[in-house]
């Protein structure tokens, strides 16, 4: 089935100059091209829309309106905007409802790649329901204390961006956030940024501060609804095992971006735990209830309940903020990493193993009782013989 | 009054009979003063004896053993200032006495002339105009505080153009002390200044009789520093022709002026920085669709490429002869998946809007180049259509989203005397305002978008600009107000209340122009900018 793509501006020569240059994709792609945000809503709601690119300055109703009103009312249609403007004000604005942001001018390629990418993603979720929900999703919960700790430090009169660096890089939603940021075209960086020090460093001081205090792009996770779920001993374990995969791929010496990638990756393999257990409250209180009769899983426990694992939801919403691919690798596989067809240690590879021999060591494994380790896979590799080294790194 | 008062005298006389006769004329003396009287016979002993004791008045003879002349003057007013003295002397000598009273004795009387009458008038004369000489000279000398303590630059000229005041500040301005400028010329003082604004206040100042102010006038210091003052010449109006003249009052302003420049400065880059953000959309919109167009040109030649590859051997077989080429069914196929028909509408419509990109990216270019026009102060001739065009460009973001712009500019407009720069910014605060005012009407309609109309013409010795808006006019309540600095109706945060207050000190201020505005509640306003198209004298 062709995907169908919905172009929104005001300016009717650059709509003119997409149509001619996307024209190769026509077998793909079906497209449509709108000058005005009513237009736009006209056409999602006569049809199905796989993803909408919207200009931000536009008279009458702006790209960010546009996106906040397909946000509610068509969830399922990814949201991207391709905007010219430099104003950080607008962009901030943006931050919540546009899933990915672009500057003109967009390289053709990186314009096609993206939205290709963001149809892809439609895959990882077979679940429609789910699928619309997760991408209303704006933002992931912080761990109380460090969202506290990451506030005192910005409102005390000598805050340093390294404290606040460090805080943010320990916790899972902050660091989300701050990766989906520093890699969309807001701040004009070229290449991919995958250590979250790093993304912090980026965006500067009066960035996050405006992000944090004013815009609040960070919320505490609410506790309530995560009965029976040890939140600190998932905590320990996203840290940990990003720290593990670090030291793994360092080990065999792979390239300082797989490194970072790693990193983050194993930091967020388990988002979409997160995820599920913050805004399905419910419904994962079931997960773990299957889990408790000890008769399955935990991927079988989500699959049932949710028609969706926490390795596809994190890999799904993530994916849609833009979050580099790899990163986004590690998430979807780092527990069949064999789908992926990888060859040599990428990120994913280091978060399976990581991932695998904490559990391990741990005796209680978070997962389930999943064999923890792909030993098939990594002997497919060449690197079941390393894993006795890595073992000694814990 | 006392009634009986007692005058202490010394006399200074080495003639004895001189000295007798003096005394003896002074006893005849009746009425209601008594007098008493002390003789010494040298100078020395006279200094000796007014350390010691006080007296009213000296009686003095010229020609003592110890002192000629006016030597026993010096000695005595040196020591003793205060006192006054009368010359007793037999001296003809008419040069000499007149020189020691202009030195300031009170009086003198010729030995062969002494009586008891005279010389006792002589004596409470003296003594009351040596009170009147000291209340002159403290008042003088108050003077002199007062405006030492001024600390603004004062010089006074005479009529015959002599340096007649020039107070400590001015000695610290100019490195030049009073009495090196007293009494010179004060055209040739050497004093650098903007010499010709001084010269034409002076002259209008003498005409007039009015005082007259001169602003921003330059100077360059004692170090040569330049700086700027703020002038008041006033005429004087003396009895005598020695006191008339004019005065120059200077207030130094190179602090305040330097604030205004450096605040103006930022206000330009405030300015160009906050439509800095709307520019690069107005580059980057064009610069999208540009490359998009380019890309598809390159994808549909290669098409167009292949196409004529195969055409180009299907023309061979067939020039060798061959009836029934394989080529042809190449050439179908090939047909077939170039998509030569959308080619064909579309490559002119994509060169001519790349051809469109490319101009209007080189228009705004062009136009910022115009609008920040790197500050000269100085007015000179400049198109004003052509100004307001690229200012519109330049700000084309700002208004683009809320208004359509229609320009009915005057083809046959002659150049206007103008600080390029500041017209500009006047435009662009009367564009941005336009602008909020129709966004204010349109978002609680939810209406389309309004319009902004500028225009020029000729009328008569003036050039006048209108720009109308469709917003919401302004209300009777705040008509007087608009001009004001920091009058604002924007909510906080969104307007600093500048715009119209810099736009009207532009206009009637630096330009001699005026700035009005004729309005209507729910229709909206005009604002008309008249120039004057002769360069006009502004202060």
């Amino acid at each position: 089935m062709k995907r169908r793509i919905l172009f929104v501006d005001d300016e009717a020569n650059l709509l003119e100059g997409l149509k001619r240059m996307l024209r190769p994709l026509r077998h793909e792609w079906e497209m449509e091209f709108v000058g005005n945000g009513a237009a736009a809503l006209e056409c999602l709601d006569r049809s199905n829309w796989d993803v909408v690119v919207s200009d931000v300055r536009m008279p009458s109703m702006n790209g960010v309106e546009l996106l906040n009103k397909i946000k509610n009312q068509h969830p399922h249609t990814v949201r991207l905007l391709l905007s010219g403007q430099a104003d950080t004000e607008v962009i901030m604005d943006a931050i919540g409802p546009a899933h990915q942001y672009l500057s003109k001018p967009c390289d053709a390629e990186l314009l096609k790649t993206t939205i290709s990418r963001a149809c892809a993603l439609g895959d990882l979720l077979q679940d429609e329901k789910i699928k619309q929900l997760v991408s209303q999703i704006e933002t992931i919960p912080s761990l109380p204390s460090l969202y506290l700790e990451l506030e005192e430090e910005l409102q005390s009169c000598d805050s340093s961006l390294g404290r606040a660096a460090a805080i943010m890089s320990k916790d899972v939603g902050m660091t989300a956030k701050i990766l989906k940021l520093v890699n969309s075209a807001f701040l004009g960086i070229q290449q991919t940024v995958t250590d979250p020090v790093q993304a912090v460093r980026y965006l500067g001081l009066d960035t996050i501060k405006t992000l944090v205090l004013t815009i609040k792009v960070f919320q505490q996770l609410d506790q309530s609804g995560s009965v029976g779920f040890d939140m600190q001993h998932f905590w320990h374990h996203s840290l940990s095992t990003g720290e593990q995969a670090r030291k793994i791929a360092k080990e065999e010496r792979a390239p300082q971006p797989v490194v970072e990638a790693a990193l983050a990756g194993g930091l967020l393999h388990d988002v979409g735990m997160l995820l599920l257990l913050t805004y399905f409250p419910q419904r994962y209180q079931e997960t773990l209830k299957l889990l408790a009769n000890g008769e399955c899983s935990l991927m079988e426990a989500e699959q049932e309940t949710f028609g969706a694992t926490h390795a596809e939801v994190g890999a799904y919403l993530l994916g849609l903020w833009g979050i580099p691919i790899p990163i986004i690798e590690a998430l979807a596989f780092h527990h069949c990493p064999a789908k992926s067809l990888v060859q040599t240690l990428t990120p994913l590879i280091a978060v399976h193993i990581a991932n695998g021999l904490i559990e391990e060591k741990d005796l209680q494994p978070l997962e389930g009782n999943s064999p923890c380790l792909d030993l098939a896979f990594l002997i497919e590799l060449g690197l079941d013989d390393r894993l006795q080294n890595w073992r000694e790194l814990l | 009054m006392n009634s009986h008062l007692d005058i202490k005298i010394l006399l200074i006389e080495d003639n004895p009979n001189d000295a007798e006769l003096a005394k003896v004329k002074l006893a005849e003396v009746g009425g209601s003063f008594s007098y008493e009287l002390f003789h010494v016979e040298l100078l020395s002993e006279a200094l000796v004896f007014l350390q010691e004791s006080s007296v009213d008045v000296i009686l003095l003879d010229l020609s003592l053993p110890d002192a000629q002349g006016d030597e026993s003057v010096h000695a005595l007013q040196k020591n003793f200032s205060q006192i006054p003295i009368v010359i007793l002397s037999g001296s003809k000598e008419s040069s000499l006495i007149l020189r020691i009273v202009q030195e300031g004795v009170q009086d003198y009387i010729g030995k062969n002339r002494v009586d008891g009458e005279l010389l006792a008038h002589a004596i409470r004369y003296s003594i009351e105009r040596k009170k009147s000489e000291r209340a002159l000279l403290n008042s003088k000398a108050e003077t002199e505080r007062l405006l030492a303590s001024i600390s603004y630059v004062l010089i006074g000229v005479s009529e015959h153009d002599e340096v007649i005041q020039w107070n400590l500040t001015a000695e610290k301005f100019f490195g030049r002390t009073a009495s090196e400028m007293l009494g010179t010329s004060f055209c040739q003082c050497g004093i650098q200044w903007d010499w010709q604004k001084v010269v034409q206040g002076i002259l209008q100042c003498s005409e007039e009789g009015t005082p007259v102010h001169l602003h921003e006038l330059w100077y360059l210091n004692g170090n040569g520093k330049k700086g700027f003052f703020d002038i008041t010449l006033t005429r004087m109006h003396g009895h005598v022709e020695e006191s008339r003249g004019f005065l120059i009052l200077a207030n130094d302003i190179s602090e305040r002026k330097q604030l205004e420049i450096e605040l103006s400065l930022a206000k330009k880059m405030e300015s160009i920085g906050q439509l800095a953000a709307g520019i690069a959309h107005e580059i980057n919109t064009p610069t999208q669709f540009v490359s998009d167009n380019l890309r598809f040109l390159q994808d549909s030649f290669c098409a167009i490429q292949t196409v004529l590859t195969t055409y180009d051997q299907l023309f061979q077989t067939v020039e060798a002869g061959q009836t029934n080429s394989p080529f042809v069914d190449a050439i179908k196929r090939t047909l077939a998946e170039a998509d030569l028909e959308f080619m064909k509408e579309e490559i002119p419509k994509a060169l001519k809007q790349s051809l469109d990109g490319a101009n209007r990216v080189s228009n705004i270019v062009r136009a910022m180049k115009d609008f920040s026009h790197p500050g000269t102060e100085e007015k000179k001739p400049i198109d004003l259509n052509r100004a307001i065009e690229s200012t519109a460009i330049v700000a084309r973001n700002e208004w683009k989203y809320v208004a359509d712009m229609v320009t009915d500019l005057d083809p046959a407009l002659p150049l206007v005397p103008c600080q390029a720069g500041e017209f500009n910014q006047v435009i662009l605060n009367l564009l941005i305002n336009g602008a909020h005012t129709i966004n204010d009407v349109i978002s609680q309609t939810e209406g389309d978008k309004g319009k902004i109309t500028i225009s020029t013409r000729v009328e008569g010795e003036w050039v006048e600009v209108r720009i109308a808006d469709t917003g919401t006019g302004i209300s009777e309540a705040v008509r007087d107000k608009i001009f004001d600095p920091f009058f604002t109706t924007k909510e906080v945060g969104k307007g600093t209340g500048q715009g119209l207050a810099i736009a009207h000190d532009i206009i009637v201020n630096k330009h001699g122009g005026t700035l009005t505005f004729e309005t209507e509640l729910g229709k909206g306003t005009t604002f008309v900018i008249r120039l004057p198209l002769q360069r006009t004298h502004v202060c």
